[in-house]
């Protein structure tokens, strides 16, 4: 038997640097589907820094728990801290899952993994973001230095 | 002359329609399934008849969930399957909590403990937890079944996983259950997805 089904992943926008920035904006998000799949392939123009990652343009109101390797093993977690992902001169790539982002009724439940084989590091996060709007809008912004334009993000909507 | 369509009339049959150029190396190789979505709490959620998607090489399930687990900020939810509870299950993670890394493992249990971390009871109003997890192979007779599942309790937990399921029975169904706790919260979500190896 052949069922009708859909494939469920839907590439929303994709943009490429052409020119370094110090950030991105993914905004007016559709609303139309489950899950937002967020795949950033990135360098930068400084050494050892951090991508933030604001929703809605919001920095606030972030709970996190982050486990990770580089030398050694660690975790350790940040409240209102803002919420952000690995990013440095080395290539690095991040994804991000973004649950039920467009509800009214949950705080939005984040979880992100990254790795930069060259610059030694591996992590694994679970983010809160303490605000039940939904998600229409996803800013990425060097804490320091610029995005370099060889930098690729991509946006993708899942179906449920 | 240029080919301007193609049918089979004219001697070709069983071709593949391609909305990009990129002609299925994209993403879309995952396809929804199912969803189970709880308007009230429930002990447990359960996904039967999985033989139909033997079209599939591979199952996920992506979960937003919380547990009524007392006292605590982040919640467990272990998998079985094939209404299977014998010990033939075994399980690792590795998790880290504020300040805490952790690693353990279980074997001959009656499920996969811990397939996912999530939101519990002490976890702030609406706030909810999980994660993603792969069944690999779900639909073999040759091979155990084996899972793999990253996920996080809010701001108090966040684990990567890996299970096994000592039987080379195909994946018929799949049940998950709260650990430590009675229910799990309404708002929570278990979406099921189908993987093909092949477009």
């Amino acid at each position: 038997m052949t069922r009708k089904t859909t494939p469920t992943h839907v590439l929303l926008n994709q943009i490429e640097l052409s020119s370094a920035s110090s950030s991105v904006t993914f905004s007016n998000i559709p609303q139309g589907y489950k899950d937002l799949v967020i795949e950033l392939n990135t360098t930068g123009s400084d050494a050892a820094t951090f991508l933030y990652v604001f929703l809605n343009g919001n920095s606030s109101n972030y709970s996190r728990v982050f486990l990770y390797t580089g030398n050694a093993i660690g975790s350790g977690s940040a409240t209102n801290a803002g919420f952000h992902v690995i990013y440095s001169t080395k290539r690095q790539t991040n994804t991000i899952e973004l649950f039920d982002y467009s509800v009214t009724d949950k705080h939005k439940f984040l979880m992100a993994y990254m790795g930069n084989a060259n610059h030694g590091e591996l992590a694994l996060q679970a983010v809160r973001w303490a605000d039940t709007s939904p998600v229409t809008s996803i800013v990425f912004e060097a804490a320091t230095g610029t995005i370099s334009s060889d930098s690729t993000f991509r946006l993708y909507g899942v179906h449920a | 002359m240029g080919i301007k369509s193609l049918s089979n009339s004219s001697g070709i049959v069983n071709f593949q329609k391609h909305q990009s150029m990129l002609a299925g190396i994209e993403l879309n190789k995952f396809h929804h399934l199912e969803t189970v979505r709880l308007g009230s709490s429930a002990a447990s959620v359960e996904f039967i008849n999985l033989s139909q998607y033997s079209d599939f090489e591979h199952l996920q399930l992506r979960v937003v969930a919380r547990t009524n687990r007392a006292s605590s900020p982040y919640g467990l939810l272990n998998l079985a399957f094939n209404g299977d509870t014998t010990n033939s299950y075994a399980s690792h993670e590795l998790y880290g909590q504020p300040n805490v890394v952790f690693g353990d493992n279980y074997s001959s249990r009656a499920n996969i403990r811990v397939a996912f971390r999530c939101a519990g009871a002490s976890s702030p109003a609406s706030s909810y937890g999980g994660g993603i997890l792969d069944i690999l192979d779900f639909n073999s007779s040759v091979k155990n079944t084996t899972i793999r599942s990253i996920s996080g309790g809010s701001d108090s937990i966040v684990c990567i996983n890996s299970g096994l399921y000592a039987s080379s029975d195909p994946i018929t169904s799949m049940q998950i259950g709260p650990e430590s706790a009675t229910a799990i919260e309404a708002g929570s979500r278990f979406s099921l997805y189908g993987l093909k190896a092949r477009a």
